[in-house]
């Protein structure tokens, strides 16, 4: 009890209050929608500012230990607390809640509680930590928290940002990371993607309609990223197979767009600074995701020249609208933001470099698609990673953006009227609505037809961005559907309940297909514990020196055996897939396999000699006889599921 | 109302976590009250003490008592049997006996095995290299 108490006091302290206190310091207008708003930036920007924190310390050689771990964080939280509390106006904190509003919140409420229930009954069946992904990742993180300093990994496959906050949480509530803490940090990640992209649901919609038009499509947008294909990857799977860097990659691409567009809406400086927060925070959190913002922004900026462009051309005072689009863009193009990015920019990279910033890993990620799993996914496959329905509504509202940016252009009275449209061509509304198609039809090429772009990264990586673009497009698909009857001839509108039916109704059936495996009980979490009581035995019977191999094709839980040896990454050894020791572009070692699969054999025993192994560790009934029956292996451990041998 | 909606929302999503945590605690718990382990006391003892390089525990996380039938074979040659009771959430300790001793001293070679025989499986442990017989 006390170390579930002491958890989530470490998760509100440093997942929370920093990026709060952040928010509350410098911003002077709330018009938040429903405080969702302040919640889902604290969690983002908290992850960023900790992240910045702790790579700064690092290179002051100072440890990461529990003094540190509350000093730092807090000296943050109490400053800008002071601020908060000194600039405080009583009208900010006023907030008047209007009746309409009761309505809006009790179905935002129920569809959070809604979604609430169907991932979390989905993951109390994945509670005992066993997903190979988040076994790697918890090493690093378990790293800081043993040797009380940031990990060199010495490979570009593994970036700080992904292991800061799960060590600092580590120390900080004196929780083991062998545990559900790390899933359950990344559950509140998770589930805060899904508010950031109601968020943008929202800050998009209100930017050229009424409030109350974008509140239902901030509902639907919910809608479809949170309650439909709630389980399936990018979603719930992700959380518990433990793909730290693609989830907060898909919390923060969201919310950078989300407060760029807020910041040129509003004017206000804090947009634009949370906004250099956040690039930097996923500069320094995943490789993958940087990478997509980098290509979905370069596609938008060439798009929004080219539309900007064409309208200048056709003004009479061209200057003129030049000069309205600097005064614009002005929360981003001053001189003191400019040079304040800059100087967090240069502390960063002089704090530390990302490791994926060298020109060999660069090399393997930019260039013609080297292998078949580059070259592209299948109209199908990119289907299925969308959800067919949704994706089928996100084309659908990719017509009526289309139809929108054309009405504006043309200032188009009809289609304004229409679409309910309440503002004019001007370069917020092109930028809004830019932003979300190129969004999508960037990652739509970039899994679709990579070779276009010059893109050699696994195509089906990149296909597991899609969902978020195409949820928040579906959004705005269904809405103006459904508004466009409403909108029709009497006899159509007798067609509404129908239409909605089939909307819905079709949603359910595709949308809500993968939680047929509901609750699931993991029927391996004895053989889990086993692997576990073998991983503390050898840790505790074996010398660092000592080389281990383990079994991953067999054994569950396999990659956490390091977090009870902390020795070097790669030992234990692992016998991985068969087919991964058949790469026709290279030579891989096959030691791994042999030591395994024939260990009694010239080649198994000149492996064992090569790479100096003395332990095997495998699951009962898989490969283990020919250890029992050779005299060249002693067996010193054994349980119902597991065994290890050592060496004679 | 609106004031407090982060904070429901928050306090919801903790409780979601809560909730995780706790069934992820008692699920490892659980499961590690359903088996037992067999192994080696002091694998890497240097010393040439016969009886603390051959002892073994036997590890029940079970609730219920446990009968195995121990077995010792040397160069797979039955010279002794005993029968061990290991209690729920208990470790059981198991040194050569007297008997064992003396007929070890008549086998020439190093390997040594013991094996447990319980009702649902057996488990053979052989121990080659740490054996000095005196």
């Amino acid at each position: 009890m006390i170390e579930l108490i002491l958890l989530n006091l470490s998760i509100i302290f440093i997942l929370f209050l920093p990026g709060y206190f952040l928010i509350k310091a410098l911003r002077n207008k709330n018009d938040d929608l429903l405080g969702i708003e302040t919640l889902t930036l604290s969690l983002a920007i908290s992850i960023a500012l900790i992240d910045f924190i702790f790579i700064f310390i690092n290179k002051l050689q100072i440890p990461i230990n529990l003094f540190t771990v509350i000093l730092f964080p807090g000296i943050l939280i109490i400053g800008l607390a002071v601020i908060y509390f000194i600039k405080k106006s009583p009208l900010e904190e006023k907030i008047n809640t209007d009746k309409k509003d009761y309505k809006f919140i009790k179905i935002f409420l129920i569809l959070i509680l809604f979604a609430v229930v169907i991932k979390g009954g989905f993951l109390l069946s994945k509670t005992v930590p066993s997903s190979t992904d988040l076994g790697h990742h918890m090493y690093w993180a378990k790293y800081i928290q043993t040797f009380n300093h940031l990990p060199d990994y010495g490979m570009p496959d593994f970036i700080i940002g992904e292991h800061i906050i799960f060590g600092v949480i580590a120390i900080a509530s004196g929780v083991t990371l062998v545990s559900t803490m790390p899933m359950i940090i990344l559950f509140l990640i998770n589930f805060c993607s899904l508010f950031a992209l109601t968020l943008l649901g929202y800050e998009v919609a209100i930017n050229f309609t009424n409030k109350k038009n974008a509140k239902i499509i901030a509902l639907l947008v919910f809608i479809t990223i949170g309650i439909l294909y709630a389980i399936a990857s990018p979603q719930t799977k992700y959380v518990s197979g433990g793909v730290i860097g693609n989830l907060i990659g898909n919390l923060f691409i969201p919310l950078l767009i989300f407060s760029f567009l807020k910041a040129l809406r509003t004017k206000q400086k804090v947009y634009s600074i949370i906004f250099a927060i956040l690039l930097f925070g996923l500069i320094f959190t995943h490789h993958l995701s940087s990478f997509v913002f980098l290509f979905i922004s370069l596609g938008f900026i060439i798009l929004t020249l080219i539309v900007l462009t064409a309208k200048t051309l056709l003004n009479k005072n061209k200057l003129e609208t030049l000069k309205k689009y600097y005064s614009e863009l002005k929360v981003f193009l001053n001189i003191k933001y400019i040079i304040g990015v800059i100087f967090l920019g240069i502390i960063l990279l002089i704090s530390r470099i990302p490791s994926y910033l060298n020109p060999s890993a660069v090399d393997t990620a930019v260039g013609v698609p080297s292998k078949a799993t580059r070259t592209g996914l299948s109209l199908m496959s990119i289907l299925e990673t969308a959800g067919p329905w949704r994706f089928f509504y996100a084309a659908i509202g990719v017509i009526f953006f289309t139809i929108i940016i054309w009405g504006l252009f043309i200032n188009s009275k009809k289609i304004a009227e229409r679409l309910e449209l309440t503002e004019k061509f001007n370069l917020k509304t092109t930028v809004v609505i830019l932003f979300p198609i190129v969004w999508l039809g960037m990652l739509f090429i970039m899994s679709y037809k990579p070779g276009l772009l010059k893109i050699d990264i696994p195509s089906n990586r990149i296909g597991s961005y899609i969902s978020y673009p195409a949820a928040l497009l579906s959004g705005f698909g269904i809405f103006y559907l459904l508004k466009l009857i409403t909108g029709a001839s009497a006899g159509f509108k007798k067609l509404f309940p129908i239409v909605f039916i089939i909307v819905l109704g079709t949603g359910i059936i595709s949308g809500l297909s993968d939680i047929s495996n509901f609750y699931e009980e993991n029927s391996e979490n004895k053989t889990i514990s086993q692997v576990f009581a073998g991983s503390e035995f050898l840790a505790e019977k074996t010398e660092d020196s000592d080389i281990i191999i383990k079994d991953h094709i067999y054994m569950p839980a396999d990659t956490w055996m390091k977090l009870f040896l902390m020795r070097e990454y790669k030992n234990p050894l692992s016998r991985s897939f068969l087919k991964r020791y058949n790469d026709p572009t290279k030579n891989r070692e096959t030691c791994t396999r042999d030591m395994i699969a024939i260990p009694d054999s010239p080649v198994g025993q000149s492996c064992f000699k090569e790479y100096e192994t003395n332990y095997v560790f495998l699951k009962k009934g898989y490969d283990n006889q020919q250890f029992e029956n050779s005299s060249n292996f002693s067996k010193i451990f054994s349980s119902e599921d597991v065994v290890i041998f050592q060496r004679n | 109302m609106k004031k407090y909606i982060p904070v429901i929302v928050l306090v919801l999503l903790l409780l979601t976590s809560s909730l995780l945590f706790w069934k992820g605690e008692d699920s490892l718990r659980k499961s590690s009250q359903n088996y037992t382990l067999f192994y080696f006391e002091n694998t890497q003892s240097t010393t040439n003490n016969i009886k603390e390089n051959l002892s073994f525990l036997i590890e029940n996380n079970k609730l219920e008592t446990i009968n195995y039938k121990l077995t010792h074979l040397i160069n797979n040659q039955e010279v002794f049997t005993e029968t061990i009771e290991v209690k729920g959430n208990t470790i059981k300790k198991i040194a050569p006996s007297d008997k064992l001793f003396s007929e070890i001293k008549k086998i020439e070679g190093d390997s040594f095995m013991y094996q447990i025989k319980t009702n649902r499986n057996s488990n053979n442990f052989k121990l080659t290299k740490k054996i000095s017989i005196e």
